[in-house]
């Protein structure tokens, strides 16, 4: 999926106003109401109008969402199709638990669960293209500072790979983990 | 350098079958073949860790073009948990022991094969990014959820 954007105009953009508006993040497929209710709380506004975007849904051309972005810009890449593609993100969601404890396990997962309709139009539409396509337009390359500036790299253990991502790498690349706030 | 395609993928599968690696696409490229509609930049392979898979996995990997010296080699003869070449035609992780999966046999024994590629099910591989739980992956798990419902609707999870 791609997800084109353009920086937004600060009196074009608003945080959703109603649950309705709230419910669909597309793109990044999480509940924007859970997003915003994180990083500002109930009924707080974004603390910079200068970080937030809109999205626009490449399907249906019109805006689905709006987000809050933190600390950094997009990273967006040329495709061929002359869209950006955001790349890397550093969401407001940063600041909640670890998605795990609120995740139910595939045992758990009622069958009767909605999949939200946009994501099942992409879902479907995907499994109408062949897997060359699919992958001619899923795989692409962006640099990564100090990651990608190493031809190789080898660790003992995964857990020093991520010990290292999270002490070497700049945080808005989304490879630190993620912690409980400290109460 | 370019993005991964699947004429690399080819290479990877083909290679890897002359040489009796076992193996598995993991990660986002794992469910991208599975048939998740998302971006990701590299390949991601969960590899089994034995010293004869390392040095069927070298000769491989040669073999499709990485600049794999003698002591980079041993490194991964030698059982390094995660090795990341990006001194090849593409960039290419190597998970020797991957978050939140035990064991290869057990990824293996539910794997599933789309033309020809050996791709971890779609348990797993959310499995995974639960318990590794990078800011990155916490932003595609909804959406990964929603596609493992798909599948399983469609009788394919």
């Amino acid at each position: 999926m791609e997800m084109n954007f353009q920086s937004a105009d600060r009196n074009a953009v608003r945080s959703p106003s109603s649950e309705k508006d709230q419910t669909s993040f597309r793109g990044l497929g999480m509940p924007w109401g859970s997003l915003r209710r994180r990083a500002n709380g109930p009924g707080r506004e974004p603390a910079s109008p200068r970080s937030q975007f809109v999205f626009f849904s490449p399907r249906n051309g019109v805006a689905a969402a709006s987000g809050q972005m933190l600390s950094c810009a997009p990273r967006p890449c040329f495709r061929a199709t002359g869209c950006f593609t955001v790349s890397v993100w550093r969401l407001a969601a940063c600041a909640g638990p670890p998605y795990h404890s609120s995740m139910s396990s595939s045992a758990e997962t009622p069958e009767a669960e909605a999949i939200p309709a946009d994501l099942l139009a992409d879902f479907e539409a995907a499994a109408r293209r062949p897997l060359r396509q699919r992958m001619r337009y899923a795989f692409i390359h962006t640099h990564k500072p100090v990651l990608d500036d190493a031809p190789f790299r080898a660790f003992d253990t995964t857990a020093d790979y991520r010990r290292w991502c999270e002490q070497n790498l700049p945080d808005w690349l989304g490879y630190g983990r993620v912690r409980l706030p400290a109460s | 350098m370019a993005a991964f395609d699947y004429r690399q993928a080819e290479e990877i599968r083909d290679a890897f079958a002359r040489h009796g690696c076992r193996y598995l696409f993991i990660g986002k490229s794992g469910a991208i073949l599975l048939g998740f509609p998302d971006t990701t930049q590299d390949a991601d392979l969960f590899v089994e860790k034995s010293q004869s898979n390392g040095e069927s996995l070298v000769s491989a990997l040669r073999e499709i073009g990485f600049a794999i010296d003698a002591g980079q080699a041993l490194q991964i003869r030698s059982g390094k948990d995660f090795v990341q070449l990006k001194n090849g035609p593409f960039d290419l992780d190597l998970v020797f022991a991957p978050d939140g999966i035990e064991r290869f046999e057990d990824a293996w024994s539910r794997r599933v094969v789309v033309e020809g590629f050996p791709v971890c099910h779609i348990d797993d591989i959310i499995a995974s990014k639960v318990a590794t739980n990078r800011q990155k992956d916490r932003e595609s798990l909804p959406r990964l959820e929603s596609f493992r419902l798909y599948l399983r609707r469609q009788g394919r999870g």
